[in-house]
């Protein structure tokens, strides 16, 4: 690849990335209620104590943007510490952005978009792989973050009391993830997706 | 010589990238607050954004930027390390030779430094006075361009080292 081959890479890239963003502001709430059920049978795995509802709320405060709004149910009391425990049934909520959530799918999908391939064809394998990529990043994703989230409004009561409960692994994912993590994540599918390209067959 | 090792390349990629995140959190949150933001980030941008507008009037506080419109907390993780151990981490992985990789390294660094700088400013006019696009800029719009901006340097980079140690043979 030379300079010119570069730059106007580049402007592949952003251009990608212009296209992509528009399609999730009109269709980013739809992809994300399509994936609820996935993200509800993560999280019960993750947290099997709650019985997680997931729903999206329009923004109040912010423009283009909607919140994933997690109720949780309490199925079992949950001990926070030596004195004090969330009854069964007890009810908690906590949110996330949506387009925060969808970060690492545009960051994946720019670079499929983007990555030098042979053909059409290939460039289309390597979207239709990059999509089942993309909302595996989510799961691994969003529900450590509405989960981690939860568990520091936990930690901050248990804290206050004797033997607080032990601080559970996703809230170490979630810390991971929110630094820059997910965008590893999404770097890291683009380039599972093209290493799994170039093993598949594809006529020309 | 690099598609033989590709997939030793992403996991030291990611086992780079593991290990500069664990070293950051490793630095106490005073230090960042009190010394590494003040100085670093909070007094260069009071000092952009008064000579920008001078009307704003910001005054750079520990960790805070604040003004009579706007107080923007400057937290860990708001100072684009997320997006600075990326390219760090490419660029430390690729074969090329070390005088490359120091060059690599300190301007990429300096870009994703000047970068978060105009990022963290324009955060400020966004709360100042659009504040309901607050969310869409921090947490949408200007991760995905820095991101894609440290992807661009990477690859001008990658280029621009023609070593012989990435050459076919």
């Amino acid at each position: 690849m030379n300079r010119r081959e570069l730059i106007f890479t580049m402007l592949k890239g952003f251009s990608a990335w212009l296209v992509l963003s528009a399609l999730l502001g009109y269709f980013g709430d739809a992809l994300m209620t399509v994936l609820f059920p996935l993200l509800k049978a993560t999280m019960i795995m993750m947290s099997p104590e709650l019985f997680p509802s997931l729903a999206l709320v329009k923004s109040a405060h912010a423009s283009f943007d909607y919140s994933i709004e997690l109720s949780a149910w309490a199925l079992h009391p949950i001990y926070l510490n030596a004195g004090q425990y969330m009854p069964t049934g007890a009810d908690f909520k906590v949110s996330a952005h949506l387009l925060h959530a969808l970060v690492p799918l545009v960051i994946e999908g720019t670079i499929l978009c983007v990555w030098p391939v042979h053909c059409l064809r290939r460039r289309l394998l390597l979207i239709a792989l990059g999509l089942p990529m993309a909302a595996l990043v989510i799961m691994a994703t969003l529900p450590a973050q509405l989960l981690g989230k939860l568990e520091i409004s936990f930690q901050n009561i248990a804290l206050a009391g004797q033997n607080p409960r032990p601080i559970p692994w996703f809230v170490d994912w979630m810390v991971f993830c929110e630094m820059g993590g997910r965008w590893l994540l999404g770097i890291a599918a683009a380039w599972l997706c093209i290493q799994l390209q170039r093993q598949l067959p594809c006529k020309h | 010589m690099i598609k033989q090792y590709e997939w030793l390349i992403f996991i030291l990629f990611i086992g780079c990238y593991a290990l500069l995140d664990y070293a950051y959190f490793k630095i106490p949150d005073e230090l960042f607050a009190n010394v590494i933001y003040y100085h670093g980030v909070v007094l260069v941008c009071a000092d952009l954004i008064n000579w920008l507008a001078p009307l704003e009037q910001v005054l750079p506080k520990q960790n805070h930027l604040i003004s009579n419109k706007a107080d923007l907390e400057i937290v860990r993780g708001c100072d684009g390390a997320g997006v600075l151990f990326l390219l760090v981490s490419a660029i430390l992985v690729f074969p090329a030779k070390s005088g490359k990789k120091l060059t690599g390294l300190m301007l990429g660094m300096g870009l994703i430094y000047v970068l978060n700088l105009l990022r963290i400013s324009v955060l400020y006019f966004v709360i100042a006075y659009q504040a309901g696009w607050f969310q869409l800029v921090h947490t949408y719009l200007a991760p995905t361009l820095m991101v894609m901006a440290a992807c661009a340097y990477f690859a001008g980079w990658a280029l621009a080292a023609p070593d012989k140690i990435h050459e076919p043979a």
